[in-house]
């Protein structure tokens, strides 16, 4: 009956329409064609997809966004990507063993730049792990538009692109809330967020924050003692300084759209009131950055264009956290940064074969990094570390992107920078007492300071995909990154001044080198991808690297100024390290996988899914290993769906880390095996999360965590003990609720 | 009607961009040859880029004219398209 209802209605339809005539029958309905097509993301690069890109499941990425407090977090299940440990909410990436300034990270498009001589304030610190909507990795070979003054590979954190109403919507209006608990350290957070928007403009606002005391370890590494003078005890298994609190992100956002073009401006501030920082002599007792982001993207008959306009503004404060010394009046360090930087993007669609990206980019960058007097040798005056410190970096360039056929896709690309950086002349607390700081800062004003680098990246890569269930990658690279602004400005030998200049975690002191020279990574990656027709069965992919770095940056003894002869020397304790060009190799290769075990309907499907990670990394100059390469690891875990519920036990074993930096005293870690359980449910509104991490409790030490120097003493170089790497959290249970309307 | 080559719709690239969906009808109007004499929207999705896409496949489809005691005659359908994105 349905039927011939609809069927009479059209032949009414017909009977007004022009042209129509004598038909043989009544109007049929033929049956329905679905036309369907992946969303782009109106915010991603057009290579987001395609040569070297890997990103996490999303299933994963969902997982664990609503229980971390660090977005860098989020990354760890990418092959080949591991994290420098640091403070709660800003661990530091690594790629292939080649980490923080080495790698170009880019939050929401933009460069953010550190403001800080520990990177307490890291790039990914910015943006609160919920907002989170996508993070892509390119690993190896990194195609020069996504590449540029890094040597390791390229991180893409993206928040999600701004909701419009749809078609038959007038106004769309969505909200989310969530908050999660963390047992080991009673960490807490919220978030909540909201967008109302109609079919060309959306407004959205977000805001989030988490605190968290100090975690334990799984068992006691230190005797029980106070950190600070007359201070509480510290509990043997209590890991000092990694407490946070009041770190809270807030975003609003406004988008325009009309046809093709969108307009975007977000505007941000990230407060944090307190970050303890394990591996780092003192800790963050400030931060606040205001970020605005003005993009534009529009579609024409040639291709796509991208513009951006950003500014970050950073004022942030260290000093000695509650777990150390306060020496009276502490020691308060503080740096106020500036970055400008704009970048255009044009994706030109020159055939059905080739795709030609042009672009060009230009950042600048102002530091000030001042010490505020506290009396006695730290007085009367301001120290200046570095002061008026600039980094101006303009790029160009040019990639060719041909698809000869179905099997062959190849990319070439060029990109040229250069890059400037200067430094104003410093002073010392009291520039009379010439042996404490009136030689070094004398010695370092009288230095031609500025630096001109000119640097190019050349880009070669092969995609062949022979048949539907594989495809192999080959590629070479050459990568150029300068020296920052704290490899090259840092001046005084004091080995109070010298231990506070320290980016890596590992307790040392570091002094600048004006001349050090930037670093070419020349670079061969193979790739083979493996996987059933669908890629849903199975899957196996496996990366080998190689590559050479000519005037890697390392770190030798200091035996200048007021370093003394047996610093050169030394076979243990903490050291006062300059940074100088050297040369440096690295290798390794890291598989990924999947096989889907079971599937039934009432039962749901399980899934195995492995990763195995392996870097070596050597000094070709010294013949030293080079620091914070992370041991052979793997994972292995089991994966369960059903419905809304997705479930998953994980299996991790790190091999112990006997391959260590012999110039910076870099401490051996033992090997460990961990279980990890998670799982969560989501209904149509709602999403539970809970989980334990470390589930029996494993005592373990971070292979890249650094050097323990959280509590105590920690402003004098040997004033507390040398030799506890910092160790990994305990068992820790978790629950996350989220809703969403 | 019988059209054995009812090639899809592209989906347009700028509708994915601007995640744009939703479902149009065509009717579809066949000529004494089969050949696809006029097209026109019943119903709108709401975006007149995917209106068209669909359209523009239809002019290219290849059909067998209706036969009416024994002649071919001109014959109409109604077809729907659902536009329809994954990832969003």
């Amino acid at each position: 009956m349905a039927k011939r209802i609809k069927t009479s209605a059209a032949v009414v339809v017909l009977a007004i329409l022009p042209g129509v005539g004598v038909y043989a029958q009544a109007v049929e309905e033929l049956s329905e064609i679905t036309v369907s097509g992946a969303q782009e993301d109106a915010t991603a690069n057009a290579t987001d997809s395609s040569l070297g890109a890997r990103s996490p499941e999303k299933s994963t990425l969902a997982s664990k966004r609503p229980i971390t407090s660090d977005s860098t977090h989020l990354l760890e299940d990418i092959p080949g990507v591991s994290l420098y440990g640091a403070g709660g909410i800003s661990s530091l990436p690594v790629i292939h063993g080649l980490a923080d300034d080495r790698l170009r990270v880019q939050v929401d498009g933009m460069d953010l730049m550190p403001a800080c001589p520990n990177h307490m304030n890291s790039a990914l610190s910015y943006i609160d792990p919920t907002k989170v909507a996508s993070v892509t990795v390119f690993a190896g070979v990194t195609p020069v538009s996504v590449g540029g003054d890094s040597i390791g590979g390229t991180t893409q954190v993206k928040s999600a692109p701004p909701e419009f109403a749809r078609a038959g919507e007038t106004v769309f209006v969505e909200g989310q809330a969530g908050t999660f608990f963390r047992s080991n350290g009673r960490g807490l957070g919220y978030n909540y967020g909201g967008t109302l928007a109609g079919r060309w403009a959306s407004l959205s606002y977000s805001e989030s924050s988490s605190q968290a005391d100090n975690y334990t370890a799984g068992r006691d590494f230190k005797p029980v003692a106070s950190g600070r003078e007359s201070g509480p005890l510290i509990a043997g298994n209590v890991v000092g300084s990694t407490a946070y609190h009041g770190a809270t992100n807030r975003d609003i956002g406004l988008a325009l759209r009309y046809e093709g073009h969108l307009l975007e401006v977000k505007v941000g501030r990230q407060t944090v009131g307190f970050e303890g920082f394990p591996n780092q002599r003192m800790d963050m007792t400030a931060n606040k950055n205001n970020l605005i982001n003005l993009r534009y993207t529009g579609l024409y008959p040639w291709g796509d264009l991208e513009a951006r306009v950003y500014t970050q503004d950073t004022r942030h404060k260290m000093d000695m956290g509650p777990d150390r010394y306060f020496y009276g009046l502490g020691m308060p360090m503080e740096t106020k940064g500036k970055t400008k930087g704009a970048q255009a993007e044009g994706n030109i669609t020159v055939s059905d074969r080739d795709i030609v990206r042009l672009g060009a980019e230009y950042q600048a960058y102002i530091l000030y990094d001042w010490w505020p007097p506290v009396g006695g040798a730290m007085g009367p005056n301001a120290f200046w570390n570095i002061d008026y410190g600039q980094r101006d970096k303009i790029d160009a360039f040019a990639e060719w992107e041909a698809r000869w056929n179905p099997k062959w896709v190849s990319q070439l690309g060029i990109r040229g920078d250069a890059v400037r950086t200067n430094a104003g002349p410093v002073q010392g607390y009291d520039n009379g007492l010439a042996g404490t700081w009136g030689s070094d800062a004398a010695a370092f004003n009288a230095l031609d300071r500025e630096r001109t680098d000119v640097n190019w990246d050349l880009t070669a890569l092969a995609r062949y995909t022979p048949s539907d269930t594989h495809v192999y990658e080959i590629g070479y690279s050459r990568k150029s990154h300068s020296p920052s602004l704290y490899q090259r400005y840092p001046w005084a030998t004091n080995a109070m001044a010298a231990l506070m200049n320290n980016f890596v975690g590992d307790g040392n002191g570091y002094v600048g080198n004006v001349d050090l020279k930037p670093e070419v990574a020349n670079m061969v990656s193979a790739t083979g991808d493996w996987h059933d027709r669908e890629k849903r069965r199975w899957r196996v992919s496996a990366t080998s690297y190689y590559t050479y770095v000519g005037d890697y940056i390392d770190a030798r003894r200091c035996d200048f100024g007021q370093c003394s002869a047996a610093n050169v020397t030394a076979t243990t304790g903490f050291l006062l390290l300059q940074y100088v060009n050297q040369t440096a190799r690295l290798y390794g290769f890291d598989l990924s996988g999947q096989l889907l075990l079971r599937e039934t309907h009432n039962h749901g499907s399980f899934t195995v899914t492995g990763l195995m990670n392996y870097v070596r990394g050597e000094n070709q100059t010294t013949g030293d290993n080079l620091y914070n390469i992370m041991p052979l690891n793997t994972k292995l875990a089991l994966v369960h769906r059903l419905g809304g519920w997705f479930g998953v036990a994980e299996f991790q074993a790190v091999a112990g880390k006997t391959h260590v930096s012999q110039v910076r005293h870099e401490m051996q870690t033992g090997a460990y095996r961990l279980l990890n359980l998670r799982g969560s449910y989501g209904w149509k509104h709602a999403r539970l999360n809970a989980g334990i991490d470390n589930v029996f409790n494993r005592f373990y030490a971070m292979p890249l965590g650094g050097a323990y120097v959280g509590q105590g003493a920690s402003m004098s170089s040997n004033g507390i003990p040398w030799g506890t790497p910092v160790p990994g959290m305990g068992r820790s249970i978790h629950v996350a609720v989220n809703v969403s309307f | 009607m019988n059209c054995a080559e009812r090639t899809s719709p592209v989906y347009p690239r700028l509708s994915l961009r601007l995640g744009e969906q939703g479902r149009t009808l065509l009717l579809v109007e066949l000529d004494e040859r089969g050949r696809v004499a006029n097209v026109s929207v019943k119903t709108s999705s709401g975006f007149t880029r995917l209106d068209e896409a669909a359209v523009s496949a239809v002019k290219g489809w290849r059909c067998t004219p209706a036969i009416r005691n024994g002649l071919a005659v001109r014959s109409v359908a109604t077809q729907p398209f659902n536009f329809a994105l994954t990832g969003r």
